[in-house]
């Protein structure tokens, strides 16, 4: 790796990781452009070109940043609310063992319903709106985050509180001096996770019940027969899925450096 | 947990854990008997619908477990060996996983509209929805699996003149295999889920369907005996999932 020209070698590597991807498209482009005779076919295949130009025009008018915005709000609230109930929630149940089985007992049974499933019953009782929105992707995240802290406070090992009690920290100390600092890495990870599977049912939610969103963007290029537009919407949730998720692991990393 | 301690110490949480339950019911009961039963039916309704309606909910159950199976099914055939491919040949892992990264961060439930698109709606839809849920977390958490074959296994067989069907099957497959559990159980849950958000995006019949028809038809008691067998199949099926884990790696323990 230290030989002379290593670094031009590593930037070609890096460079021809994506040589399969960049061939594809290209041959994606010209067959489509020479193979195809019939018209009608790039109604169900659009070429790239054709799915940037889509992109570079939502980008213009504007349209996909309202798109965006919608989304990434409706994440941001719902993720949020998932955080500030469901931390607390799993730290309980992990803390306390007799509060936490009749906590986590009812909620065991409602858990493997998937959350898109609520989606009609809470469209019944919020009606069409934000709120019915955030509360599906509260329902998907605070799950994921509660039982991630649960285990995380779980796995806190009983010899740091051992520890900490001879040195003197009072019980109630303990909670906030011992167990949350230990537990840390573990809920940071259990928020990410979370946060993921909001991005994830995003769509879904939005599919059944929006008028704005990227959710809707990729259902109107079928109603419309643009699945340029389809594509487009899909390439933003998979940008702006991938950008949350740096972004919470990079700050997953700076809060949980000491490990 | 100790084994001898394991009687004792499950009793003191039964109780709370069935009070629990008994709250939760008491208090969906009290809420449902304030509102019509048209907006949140109470539990004795939501039971004899489910008894009332239960071949209905099991033709629907079927269909649906049939689309999993279905897609759950290609996505472990197609996924297993890519990632064998993908752990055996660097040039394909890099190529390739330079791809797979890219699709991956495509939510499953994103690709409905293009594929009722392709495919049209029925069965093929939702299994290929499912497909794309199950396919991604099997094919990275077997690949990861197999970067986690201890090396002094992997050199120590070679060394030991290893052909490949005793490489593969007695030393990477073992090795893997915790992970590749790990893949195939996340794909099955994930594999539920997509396919009830195909199913309520369309597709005729499905428990996804009933529900989105118990809404339209104002019969709440219905949308959530749906979820309640949704509910019931994904986490059933997961427990199996688990009970044959257990089996299969019970060598490790």
């Amino acid at each position: 790796m230290v030989a002379p020209g290593g670094a031009v070698r590593g930037a070609l590597r890096g460079a021809s990781r994506w040589t399969l991807v960049l061939v594809l498209l290209a041959l994606w482009e010209l067959g489509g452009r020479t193979l195809v005779t019939d018209p009608r076919t790039l109604l169900f295949l659009p070429l790239p070109s054709t799915i940037a130009a889509a992109a570079w025009a939502l980008a213009r008018d504007g349209s996909l940043l309202v798109d965006l915005g919608r989304s990434g709000g409706r994440v941001l609230v719902g993720s949020l609310a998932a955080v500030l109930v469901g931390v607390p929630l799993g730290a309980v149940v992990a803390s306390w063992p007799r509060v936490g089985a009749a906590l986590d007992a009812p909620l065991r049974l409602v858990r493997p319903i998937p959350p898109i499933a609520w989606v009609p019953l809470t469209i019944l009782w919020f009606g069409v709106g934000e709120l019915q929105q955030v509360v599906i992707l509260f329902f998907a995240a605070a799950f994921v985050v509660m039982a991630g802290t649960t285990d995380a406070v779980r796995g806190v090992p009983p010899t740091l509180l051992a520890a900490a009690r001879n040195l003197g920290v009072p019980e109630r100390g303990l909670l906030l001096r011992v167990s949350v600092p230990a537990a840390l890495p573990g809920v940071a990870a259990a928020v990410r996770e979370g946060v993921g599977t909001a991005w994830f049912v995003l769509v879904a939610a939005e599919f059944l019940s929006a008028s704005e969103g990227l959710g809707v963007l990729i259902l109107e290029g079928r109603d419309l027969l643009e699945p340029a537009r389809t594509f487009v919407g899909m390439g933003a949730l998979a940008a702006c899925g991938a950008a949350t998720d740096l972004a919470l692991g990079a700050l997953q990393a700076r809060l949980t450096r000491w490990t | 947990m100790a084994v001898p301690g394991r009687r004792r110490a499950l009793s003191p949480r039964a109780l709370p854990a069935a009070l629990g339950l008994l709250v939760a019911l008491a208090i969906w009961a009290v809420a449902a008997s304030r509102w019509p039963p048209h907006v949140l039916p109470g539990p004795l309704v939501v039971l004899e619908t489910i008894v009332t309606q239960r071949s209905e909910l099991v033709g629907h159950a079927l269909r649906t477990t049939r689309r999993v199976l279905l897609g759950y099914g290609a996505a472990v055939v197609i996924g297993l060996p890519l990632a064998m491919a993908l752990g055996a040949r660097p040039v394909l892992d890099r190529q390739v996983g330079a791809l797979l990264t890219l699709l991956r961060s495509i939510p499953p439930f994103a690709w409905t509209p293009l594929i009722l698109l392709w495919v049209g709606v029925g069965d093929g839809s939702a299994a290929a929805v499912v497909f794309a849920g199950a396919f991604f977390p099997i094919v990275r958490n077997a690949r990861a699996g197999i970067d986690a074959v201890p090396p002094s296994l992997v050199l120590a067989a070679r060394n030991l003149g290893a052909g490949p069907r005793v490489y593969w099957l007695d030393v990477v497959l073992p090795g893997a295999a915790p992970m590749v559990f790990t893949g195939l159980r996340l794909g099955w849950a994930l594999a539920w889920m997509s396919v009830v958000a195909a199913e309520l995006v369309g597709a005729d019949g499905g428990l996804g369907q009933l529900i989105l028809d118990a809404r339209n038809l104002a019969r709440p008691d219905l949308a959530i005996a749906g979820m309640v067998a949704i509910g019931a199949l994904a986490a059933g099926s997961e427990r199996g999932f688990a009970l044959v884990e257990r089996r299969v790696l019970r060598w490790r323990a």
